[in-house]
């Protein structure tokens, strides 16, 4: 048995302080009684039991003891040893801060290389591997000291964390197999709590500095640098879509977030890198790369003649690839994720059946199938008098008109359509606006697989909606329901799984990867979990054209601290046996419960014994 | 010290009487049945009749059937003297209430029972090695009115040598009556002497026990030099436990039984009362059983 913390023994000086607290003890108070008689006489009755009498005196100052000599054990901390040990298990932190170098050796390789002469040195019998990154792996198990160079050769650094609690519970399976086992955990994170683990602190000091956010405002992008280890003058440089557009010096303060900003007058871009000139200790963090809107497109087709609204509005979006016909042929079906049909319903209902349909009708709608609704009446015909206000009522909840604010735009002239006729004549379609609940102006339409057709009963020339804020909002919104972005977001962290949203028609998904490496990846449900830190382009084909959005990967954010991280927790690797258990630090708090308590009624019994 | 007898004390009493056991001699003019005849109204026996008895007392109807002369005998009814013997040593002076009036309110009720009967009652106080007339002879309600006053101003003190303090009692022992022992008997002295010289002069004695409830349960724990309140017994030192006070139970227990077994033995009668019980349950559960009171 050996004691973790000899220290606690120093509590046994409690026991003479108790022993003095008892001698003081002694005294005898005097009380008068009416007579000592029967006290006298019942000595004889007493003295049957007096060695039992003397132990019952004793009890207490014995429990007393007991309870002190125990509290002083528990507190040095004794671990009783599982048996001889057989093995050694060699934990090694594969996470991104692990990748930071001296003298062009990483802490890793550095690891690795000490794990080696551990193996060489033939002081166990087996070892066992582990790689701690965001997903642990044994490498080898009880393997023999030739087994575990070979698989510390092959193992490799990740760019992502340390995943702690794993890699303990692989590290306890192999303490199961192997009988027993000593830990080394290789890591240059400062653990708050270890036990019967021997760490060996990779970190040496070394210098960094990492970039650790980027974004883009108003004609300007904002980077935050940190330096880890020392104050620095840097120089960084940003690069908007390929072309380096501007550097800066900055001096960051040691561990200080220091930002640095350049006026670019940029609105729109594609990708911006903001990185770090010259190298440093950890290279994955010494660059920065945001993506910008216009990098997924979205195809519209607007029919009609009236289209110059449609088209204006759609190239204030900018990203829009807008194409004019005069006319609807379904050939053109599948090609385009937004259709506007301005003023030309056609005679068949043959919206096409992918992205979303506007449709604003014509005046009259003779020669369409329009014309089987029988409007009731057209109202304000010829008169330039609003008449009614667009979205005067939200008939059906829809994303469309969802949070729109249309209070400035007026309708002059419209068609009013009965509610009744509409589920015989156009079952499908559901009132979305109007003027009441029974005279709807626009119907709404999903199909099953997703697409929506949008069909107002008035010309877009005979309302003031598109010279308000409502139409581009309205346009965006549809632009944005043809075509949902694939990333829910631009930017990921190592280890994070990123789920991929794609049409329903999209095909052949592909990854690129910073390391030019391609996946490809399945298109129902496609997901990547990034394992190195970049800018990673996802491309498919989707209504016969090449799509493409990209999204950046950044190290966690833990491992740009690369010099003191010493916040995180650690779980004990084994489960303990009952004698340890009992004796570890967990039982600590419940073994000083049970002596106060005892002492309490300890106390107690003094305390009535001196009333 | 509060009153010991009042209204209701009385009122308690009405309608009982000390139990004789036997029949003794006493005095004439009594109201107890004595072992002579004499000339009460209740018959007692017959004799042959022998000359110079009076003729007045010859039963005629006996002598119209058997043609022989008897006399008819009647009870004699006399007046016996009750004793009442009080422990006022200090050990008696503790308690609440306190043995001492205890002992004074069952000494008065015996005396007022036996006054009530028409008997005489004296009340003694124990102390030291002396026996001291307390009240005189008291006969009749109102000497026994004085009396109690008298009682009232009784002091506990010092310690009793009863056996020594009643032989220096000059009693004679020609006219019967009760002796009423009362004391908490919590010493080793020569009560037992005490009793033996009652009954040698033909007294029906009664030993009566009066402790408090701290002295048949004591509540102590710790360690404690016990202080005998007469200095009489030395001192007692010891760490009370649980253990010590079931020894003192058992001792409790011991001697009450010890003063039982003496007590049946010279045919005295004898029990022991609380000082915390009611004084209805010390004179008509625990005196009647005893056969004190009827």
């Amino acid at each position: 048995m050996i004691l973790q913390n000899p220290w606690g023994l120093l509590l046994l000086l409690s026991i003479p302080v108790l022993v003095v607290i008892y001698l003081i003890k002694q005294d005898y108070r005097e009380r008068s009684v009416s007579s000592t008689y029967l006290w006298h006489l019942s000595e004889r009755f007493r003295k049957k039991h007096l060695p039992l009498r003397r132990m019952t005196a004793l009890t207490a100052f014995l429990l007393q003891l007991s309870m002190l000599a125990l509290l002083a054990l528990a507190a040095a901390r004794p671990a009783v040893s599982l048996g001889q040990i057989a093995g050694q298990i060699v934990v090694i932190d594969a996470s991104a801060s692990m990748q930071t170098e001296q003298d062009g050796v990483s802490r890793f390789e550095s690891a690795v290389e000490q794990a080696k002469e551990l193996a060489q040195s033939g002081l166990c019998s087996s070892m066992t591997v582990i790689v701690a990154s965001d997903t642990p792996a044994c490498l080898v198990t009880g393997g023999s000291a030739g087994e575990a160079i070979a698989a510390l050769e092959q193992a490799s650094c990740g760019f992502g964390g340390c995943n702690t609690y794993e890699a303990m519970r692989l590290a306890r399976e192999a303490c199961a197999r192997m009988g027993s086992a000593k830990v080394t955990f290789y890591t240059d994170t400062r653990y708050a709590e270890v036990e019967n683990v021997e760490m060996v602190d990779m970190n040496r000091g070394e210098k960094n500095v990492a970039i650790t956010a980027l974004t883009h405002g108003v004609g300007t992008f904002e980077g935050v640098l940190v330096s880890y280890g020392e104050d620095r003058e840097v120089t960084v440089g940003l690069e908007v879509d390929g072309e380096i557009v501007d550097t800066a010096v900055v001096f960051c303060t040691d561990g200080e977030p220091t930002p640095v900003r350049f006026a670019t007058g940029y609105g729109s871009f594609g990708l911006a890198t903001l990185f770090l000139d010259g190298e440093d200790a950890l290279a994955c963090d010494d660059y920065f790369t945001i993506v910008g809107n216009s990098t997924e497109t979205v195809s519209v087709l607007v029919l009609g003649e009236e289209t110059l609204f449609f088209e204006e509005g759609l190239r204030a979006l900018g990203n829009c690839d807008v194409t004019v016909e005069p006319e609807y042929d379904t050939a053109l079906e599948g090609a385009y994720d937004l259709y506007i049909f301005s003023g030309c319903i056609p005679e068949e209902d043959i919206f096409p059946e992918n992205g979303v349909t506007l449709g604003f009708a014509q005046l009259w709608p003779r020669g369409n199938f329009l014309e089987d609704v029988q409007p009731l009446s057209v109202r304000g015909s010829g008169s330039n008098t609003v008449i009614h206000s667009f979205l005067r009522q939200d008939l059906t909840a829809d994303p469309l008109l969802e949070g729109m604010d249309a209070a400035l735009a007026d309708v002059s002239v419209q068609m009013y359509v009965d509610t009744y006729v509409i589920p015989t004549v156009m079952p499908a379609w559901m009132p979305l606006c109007g003027v009441s609940s029974r005279e709807p102006m626009g119907l709404v339409r999903e199909l099953e697989n997703g697409a929506r057709h949008y069909l107002f009963m008035f010309p877009i020339s005979e309302t003031n909606l598109a010279m308000t804020p409502a139409f581009l909002m309205l346009l965006q919104k549809a632009s944005t329901m043809a075509l949902p972005p694939s990333l829910p977001q631009k930017e990921y962290t190592v280890g994070e799984t990123v789920a991929i949203t794609l049409k329903e028609k999209a095909e052949e998904p592909t990854v690129h990867k910073p390391d030019g490496s391609q996946t490809a990846l399945s298109s129902k449900e496609p997901t990547i979990v990034p394992t190195e830190p970049g800018l990673y382009m996802l491309t498919y084909k989707l209504n016969k054209q090449d799509r493409e959005a990209a999204f950046f990967v950044r190290i966690p954010v833990k491992e740009y601290e690369t010099y003191s991280t010493d916040t995180v927790y650690f779980s004990k690797p084994f489960e303990e046996s009952a004698e340890d258990a009992m004796l570890s630090s967990e039982t600590l708090p419940l073994a000083v419960a049970l002596i106060c308590a005892l002492l309490i009624l300890e106390w107690g019994y003094y305390y009535r014994g001196k009333r | 010290m509060k009153r010991i007898i009042d209204e209701d004390f009385i009122a308690m009493l009405e309608g009982h009487d000390l139990s004789i056991r036997n029949l003794m001699n006493g005095l004439f003019g009594g109201n107890r049945r004595s072992q002579a005849y004499g000339s009460s109204a209740e018959f007692a026996d017959y004799r042959a009749y022998a000359a110079g008895d009076e003729l007045k007392r010859v039963d005629w109807n006996l002598y119209a059937r058997f043609k022989k002369l008897y006399l008819k005998l009647f009870v004699d009814e006399r007046q016996l003297h009750h004793r009442v013997y009080f422990d006022t040593s200090a050990s008696m002076d503790w308690g609440t209430p306190s043995k001492a009036y205890t002992a004074l309110r069952i000494g008065a009720a015996l005396g007022f029972l036996a006054v009530q009967a028409m008997d005489r009652v004296t009340f003694y106080g124990v102390s030291g090695e002396i026996c001291q007339d307390l009240s005189g002879t008291v006969m009749g309600k109102d000497a026994f009115y004085s009396a109690v006053e008298s009682l009232e101003t009784l002091t506990f003190k010092g310690t009793s040598e009863l056996g020594k303090a009643i032989n220096n009692t000059h009693e004679s022992g020609a006219i019967g009556g009760i002796s009423v022992l009362i004391s908490d008997f919590l010493t080793d002295s020569d009560w037992k002497e005490a009793v033996d010289l009652m009954i040698q002069k033909r007294r029906e004695v009664y030993l009566i026990q009066v402790l408090s409830r701290d002295e048949i349960t004591p509540e102590i724990s710790g360690k404690y030099t016990l202080r005998d309140l007469e200095n009489r017994e030395p001192d007692y030192r010891s760490d009370f436990s649980k253990e010590g006070l079931r020894a003192y139970r058992d001792a409790v227990a011991y001697h009450q039984g010890e003063l039982q077994s003496f007590c049946a033995s010279r045919g005295v009668g004898f029990f022991s009362v609380c000082t915390d019980e009611p004084l209805e349950k010390m004179l008509f559960d625990k005196a009647v059983a005893a056969e004190v009171i009827q």
